[in-house]
C-alpha cells in the first residue's frame, strides 16, 4: 500500500476477494471519477508484501481515496471492510453488496472451519508458493477467515451511524427471511434492495438511485 | 549467556523466518515460540537446556518480530499458524514439541489443533489467552476503529522515533514488565532493536496488533483450546505481573479445556522461564519423561 498511488474519489468500490476479474467489471459501470481499482493480489495489482489477505489493506486504500467523504461500496467478503470504514468515520455512506453474512454458526463450528481452512491453504501449493507478479493470487481464493455472530453484528453494525444500503443479489448467502431483521441492526438509516441479478451495472444503478447521484 | 549454535533464515515462499538453533539436528525437533513483541532470543537460556535433554531446539522469530518477514496487518493470528506449519515442513516435517510463551503458546495450540499430526506435545508458559473482560468488541467501536486508522497511518507512512540507546530501550521494557530481570530486559532490547539514523528502533513490526473488528469470544477460545489433542503442560506463576491477568478460576477452567497438567512455579510472574529457569527445566524434563520425545 503506497499513499502516492491513491487518487481522491467521491466513490470507491471494493470488489470481492478472490474475484478473477478484479475491479474491471466495476470500472466499466461506475460514474466518472469513482475508483474501482484492482485490489492487491488481483488483476494488475501485486500481492501484499506479506503474501496473505485481510480487510485492512483494502479498507486503507478506500480510506485514503475517500478522505472521510463519499460512498464506499463493499462487495461480498469486502462488505465487512466497507462497514469498518464507515464505523471509523472514513466515508459518508456505505453500500454492502451481499454483505449481511450467511446463516449463523456456533463457535465450535466456526473454529472447526477455521482449522479446516488452514489445512486447505497448506495443501494448496499455489497458495503457499510465492504469489504471481500479477493476476489473481491463488491465496486470495481462500477467503479472509473472519468470524462473526449475531451478538457481534448487533454491536458492530450498531456502531455504524452513516446511511447504509444493503444490496442483496442471487449470490447472497444471507437467508431471505432474515435480511429485514439484520438491516435493522445498523445504527443509522438503512435501506434494503433485492436485485434479480448480481451484474455490477444493476448494482451501481441501485447505488446511484439511493444516493440521488447522476446515472451512468 | 552463550550465543545460539546456529542462526538461519528459512524461506517459506511468502515470508522468511529467522531461527536460532541448539542441539543435534537429527534429534527430535522442539520449536520455542515467544510472546507478542518479543523474539526468539527470549529462549537463549532455556533452549540449550532443553537441547541437553536430547532435542534439536529451534527458537523462532515469529512473523513481524525480530529478523523475520514483515506484516501488512496485525490480523496475523492464523497467518502465524500457517507460517509454523510451513516451518515444520521445511525443517523435516515433524512432529515437533513446542515450548511456548504467552502469545506463542496460543500459536502452539492453534498449530496442534489445525494439524494434530505435526505436534507431539506442548509446554505452555502462561499462554491461556486474555481474560474474558478483554474479549469482544470495545465499548466504543467507532473510536477504536478510528484509532486503528491513525495507528495504521503512523505505521505505514510515519517515521519511527529512534531511541537514543539500547539502555534506554531496556529501561522502557523494564518499566512495562516490572518483574523482568534487568539483564533480561537488556538482552531482549539488544536483540530486539535495529540501528537507524539517529539511534535505534524496535524490530517488532508496528503493524502487529492493528486489525479490523471481528468476533472473538470466550466460546471461541474454549473451542480453540478444546481442539488440542496432544499432551500439554501449563506453567504459570503466582505473582502479580503485567500480562498475567487471569484469575485462578479462569486458569483452572482453561487448563481443563486443554486437558492439561498444570504446575505453578512459585515466586514467578508472566515470564516464568526467565524468573526460574531451574524449575522450568525440571518440570519440563519430568513432563517429557512421561510424554516425550
Amino acid at each position: 500500500m503506497i499513499a502516492g498511488d491513491v487518487v481522491m474519489a467521491p466513490g470507491f468500490v471494493l470488489h470481492d476477494l478472490g474475484a478473477g476479474s478484479a475491479g474491471a467489471p466495476w470500472r466499466a459501470v461506475v460514474p466518472e471519477g469513482w475508483a474501482a481499482p484492482d485490489l492487491p493480489g488481483h488483476g494488475d495489482a501485486a500481492a501484499p508484501r506479506h503474501g496473505a489477505y485481510d480487510p485492512l489493506g483494502p479498507v486503507t486504500l478506500a480510506r485514503w481515496a475517500l478522505g472521510g467523504s463519499g460512498v464506499v461500496v463493499g462487495v461480498g467478503a469486502n462488505a465487512h471492510g466497507a462497514l469498518v470504514l464507515a464505523a471509523g468515520g472514513g466515508c459518508e455512506r456505505a453500500v454492502v453488496v451481499d454483505g449481511l453474512w450467511g446463516p449463523w454458526r456456533a463457535a465450535e463450528d466456526q473454529i472447526a472451519e477455521m482449522y479446516a481452512g488452514l489445512r486447505r491453504i497448506l495443501d494448496d501449493e499455489a497458495a503457499v508458493a510465492p504469489p504471481p507478479p500479477s493476476g489473481l493470487d491463488p491465496r486470495a481464493t481462500h477467503g479472509y477467515g473472519l468470524h462473526v455472530s449475531p451478538r457481534f453484528c448487533l454491536q458492530f453494525w450498531g456502531s455504524v451511524r452513516v446511511p447504509v444500503l444493503a444490496v442483496e443479489t442471487p449470490s447472497s448467502p444471507t437467508p431471505v427471511e432474515e435480511r429485514g431483521e439484520r438491516i435493522g441492526w445498523f445504527g443509522g438509516p438503512t435501506e434494503l434492495v433485492e436485485l434479480p441479478t448480481s451484474e455490477p451495472g444493476a448494482v451501481v444503478d441501485a447505488v446511484l438511485a439511493w444516493t440521488g447521484g447522476a446515472g451512468r | 549467556m552463550p550465543e545460539p549454535e546456529r542462526a538461519e533464515l528459512v524461506d517459506l515462499g511468502r515470508t522468511t523466518l529467522r531461527t536460532w538453533g541448539w542441539g543435534p539436528v537429527d534429534a527430535p525437533l522442539v520449536l520455542c515460540l515467544h510472546g507478542a513483541y518479543d523474539h526468539g532470543r527470549l529462549f537463549d537460556e532455556l533452549a540449550p537446556r532443553v537441547a541437553e535433554l536430547g532435542y534439536h531446539v529451534v527458537a523462532v522469530d515469529l512473523r513481524g518480530h525480530g529478523d523475520s518477514g514483515p506484516l501488512d496487518t496485525g490480523f496475523a493470528w492464523t497467518l502465524v499458524h500457517l507460517d509454523l506449519a510451513l516451518l515444520i515442513r521445511a525443517l523435516g516435517g515433524g512432529p515437533v514439541g513446542f515450548v511456548a510463551h504467552s502469545f506463542g503458546a496460543g500459536q502452539a495450540c492453534g498449530v496442534a489443533s489445525a494439524w494434530p499430526e505435526l505436534v507431539r506435545w506442548i509446554v505452555d508458559i502462561d499462554g491461556l489467552g486474555p481474560p474474558e473482560s478483554e474479549l469482544g468488541p470495545p465499548a466504543d467501536i467507532g473510536a477504536a476503529v478510528a484509532q486503528s486508522f491513525d495507528r495504521t497511518d503512523r505505521a505505514l507512512l510515519g517515521a519511527r522515533r529512534p531511541w537514543a540507546s539500547i539502555e534506554e530501550m531496556a529501561a522502557y521494557r523494564k518499566r512495562s514488565n516490572l518483574r523482568l530481570p534487568l539483564p533480561w530486559a537488556e538482552h531482549l532490547a539488544r536483540h530486539g532493536a535495529r540501528p537507524v539514523e539517529g539511534g535505534w528502533v524496535w524490530k517488532a513490526d508496528p503493524m502487529f496488533g492493528i486489525g479490523v473488528p471481528t468476533e472473538f469470544s470466550l466460546d471461541m477460545l474454549r473451542a480453540e483450546l478444546s481442539s488440542v489433542r496432544c499432551p500439554v503442560l501449563v506453567l504459570t506463576g503466582d505473582q502479580e505481573d503485567t500480562w498475567r491477568e487471569l484469575s485462578d478460576d479462569e486458569v483452572a477452567e482453561r487448563v481443563g479445556w486443554l486437558r492439561a497438567r498444570h504446575e505453578v512455579v512459585a515466586g514467578t510472574g508472566h515470564y516464568v522461564h526467565l524468573e526460574d529457569p531451574d524449575a522450568t527445566i525440571h518440570l519440563t524434563a519430568a513432563f517429557l519423561a512421561e510424554v516425550g520425545p
